[in-house]
């Protein structure tokens, strides 16, 4: 167990530093200047070299990285170009919504894909099945942004339900600040859901296939206990990774649904700091991200060591 | 104990069928050994699922025919909804130990599911029960594999764990479905040696299904041949391997190796068998048949009992003696 934690550590720390090399090539291979973002198109070149100068980016490119690396390993991102903030806390600001957006959607993803998954596996090739499984083929292909702005429309502007957009911190108005969330939690739900719901089904015919589903069968135990008992964990082997990815995902790539509702989260931060050129920011969030990616791998890894005792950690 | 009378699978439409098994009967009295063999394909596991009631679906369905347990009817009943009826003494075994458990369970709670469906008895109960299974299949250490999981045991091992499984209901009916084709060849003999003591010391009746001639002699006490969905010949074991009648036992039977057969080709039985739906109204052996003529292609032939408990289906039977 220790040997395997120690070794997930190390590979973790070398994917890190690789993912932060990348990062930082790729940012200023990206043609663009946040000099010009922050002065506009009147400013003098005196005015430039001085601010290049003062932000550090007159130096090489080999300089400014171990420099950058230098301060992350202190636990300091640097300070955002745009915002003229610590970037850590930039982030911790953008966090809060992502966070709560993601938990809230995968909420909805679990209670509605995962139970209609199953019952489109029991009833397999039955209108039933069809249906559900058909619903679930529109749900995944309608864009989010359609779906939000519907939902906007619906329970925003005619039933006035839930508020349209933005989102006040929790920290600050409390709980019932997560209102705010429902309309987008559930545009992300739509096609997660869906995606959830066909990668249920498909798992759960495939394991009902098994030859120990079918020992089961003959021991005489009842059709809805054979899937409780024999199919269903085998099945949420393969759903379990599935929701772990989808986590991840949410929680940085949610840019269309947080533009619609006009939420302050990462995946806009991203896009808005790419479009400023916010080096910094960038940087640190995108670190942050791979970051997250590797804790949630690590968390579905060790639950499958739960689930399945096949599985040694080695 | 069990009466099988022609059963008949069908893939395909209601209107169109296609037998795969076609009109097989067979009987099994009270801890007696029927050997089922014949070739893959010719439809002896899908007779198997048919009389357990586990045919998979969708796919192949039970057309007609009846299985009848102790007299009573359970043709058309899944093993659970038997056991709800009072008649799930029945149980089977299967050809892949390897994928046959729950690799996500342990053992015991296998094992032990299996005695709470048929005994109302106390989770702890069942467990004690479910040990003194594994001593009855002569499983090591029984206790110790109760908190086991399925990957941690051999394919032997596991096999064993099946038949406990199968036992929990005390079955008065076993269904072995070439159960020690995926085993090596020592444990085959132990456990064909387990089933036969389980056979006389349980006066459970064993329907042993197999494409293995050699098995059946050594554990059989009738035996059925089955080709092409039908079954061809029966007869005692003694009297089918010392005079077969059929031309495709007889068939099947020279292509077993011998200690005197040397390094000399083994023979073979030309030609292929025929694919389902193909046959025509006559002799499903026809195609291949060393002694066919030509009224065996017209008409189907005739289901005869030629000598006492020696049935055969053949128009032009052989009248014994085996090659040396």
């Amino acid at each position: 167990m220790w040997s395997y934690a120690l070794k997930r550590a190390g590979t973790t720390a070398v994917t890190l530093l690789a993912a932060s090399v990348i990062i930082f090539a790729f940012i200023h291979v990206v043609p663009g200047d946040p000099i010009y973002v922050l002065l506009g198109d009147t400013a003098t070149p005196d005015q430039i070299d001085a601010l290049r100068h003062q932000l550090g980016l007159d130096q090489p490119i080999i300089v400014q990285y171990v420099s950058w690396m230098g301060h992350v390993l202190e636990g300091d991102l640097g300070r955002s170009i745009f915002f003229q903030a610590p970037v850590l806390s930039v982030i911790a600001d953008g966090a809060e919504t992502s966070i709560l957006l993601a938990t809230m959607t995968m909420i909805w993803v679990a209670i509605i894909g995962v139970p209609i998954g199953m019952i489109a596996a029991v009833r397999h090739g039955t209108w039933l099945d069809q249906g559900l499984s058909g619903a679930a083929m529109l749900m995944a292909s309608i864009p989010t942004f359609w779906v939000g702005l519907y939902l906007i429309l619906i329970f925003a502007a005619w039933l006035g339900w839930f508020p349209s957009s933005g989102y006040p911190s929790v920290f600050e108005g409390g709980a019932v600040n997560l209102r705010y969330l429902v309309l987008p939690s559930l545009a992300l739900a739509a096609p997660n859901a869906a995606l959830i719901l066909r990668l249920t089904r498909a798992s759960m015919l495939d394991v009902s296939r098994e030859d120990y589903v079918r020992t089961a069968r003959a021991k005489g135990i009842r059709p809805w206990q054979v899937v409780r008992r024999h199919i269903l964990r085998n099945a949420l082997l393969a759903v379990v990774s599935a929701f772990g990815f989808t986590f991840a995902a949410l929680l940085s790539e949610a840019v269309v649904t947080e533009t619609v509702f006009a939420l302050p989260g990462i995946g806009r931060l991203v896009v808005q700091s790419i479009l400023r050129r916010d080096y910094p920011v960038i940087q640190g969030v995108i670190l942050v991200i791979v970051v997250v990616y590797l804790l949630i791998n690590l968390i579905v890894d060790l639950s499958y060591r739960l689930l399945d005792p096949r599985v040694e950690l080695q | 104990m069990l009466s099988v009378r022609d059963l008949t699978v069908s893939l395909g439409s209601e209107t169109a069928p296609v037998d795969i098994v076609a009109g097989v009967s067979f009987g099994l009295g009270k801890g007696e050994i029927l050997g089922l063999v014949g070739e893959s394909g010719c439809g002896k596991s899908m007779t198997s699922l048919a009389v357990m009631g586990l045919l998979p679906q969708p796919g192949p369905r039970l057309r007609a025919g009846k299985v009848l347990l102790e007299g009573c009817d359970v043709t058309q009943l899944q093993p659970w909804q038997r056991v709800e009826a009072g008649h799930g003494r029945i149980a089977m075994i299967f050809q892949e130990p390897m994928t046959s458990l729950n690799p996500v369970r342990r053992i015991g709670d296998q094992i032990a599911e299996a005695v709470r469906v048929h005994e109302g008895v106390s989770a702890a109960a069942a467990l004690s029960r479910a040990r003194e299974l594994l001593e009855m299949v002569r499983m090591p250490d029984p206790a110790m594999q109760l908190s086991a999981y399925p990957h941690q045991l051999s394919g032997g091992q596991r096999q064993r764990v099946m038949i406990a499984i199968a036992l929990a209901c005390r079955p008065q009916v076993l269904i072995a479905d070439e159960p020690t084709t995926a085993l090596d060849v020592t444990i085959q003999v132990q456990i064909l040696g387990l089933l036969r003591e389980l056979c006389s010391r349980l006066e459970m009746a064993i329907l042993f299904i197999t494409h293995d001639m050699g098995v059946i002699a050594q554990l059989a006490d009738r035996v059925s041949v089955m080709y092409a969905g039908r079954i061809v010949e029966t007869a005692g074991v003694e009297s089918l391997f010392g005079r077969p009648r059929h031309h495709y036992t007889r068939g099947l039977m020279d292509c077993m190796p011998s200690r005197n057969s040397g390094a000399r080709r083994l023979p073979t039985i030309a030609g292929q068998p025929p694919a389902p739906g193909t046959v025509g109204a006559g002799c499903v052996f026809a195609s291949r048949c060393a002694a066919v003529r030509e009224s065996c292609r017209l008409a189907a032939p005739p289901r005869t009992e030629i000598a006492q408990g020696h049935e055969v289906l053949c128009a032009f039977p052989l009248d014994g003696g085996v090659a040396p």
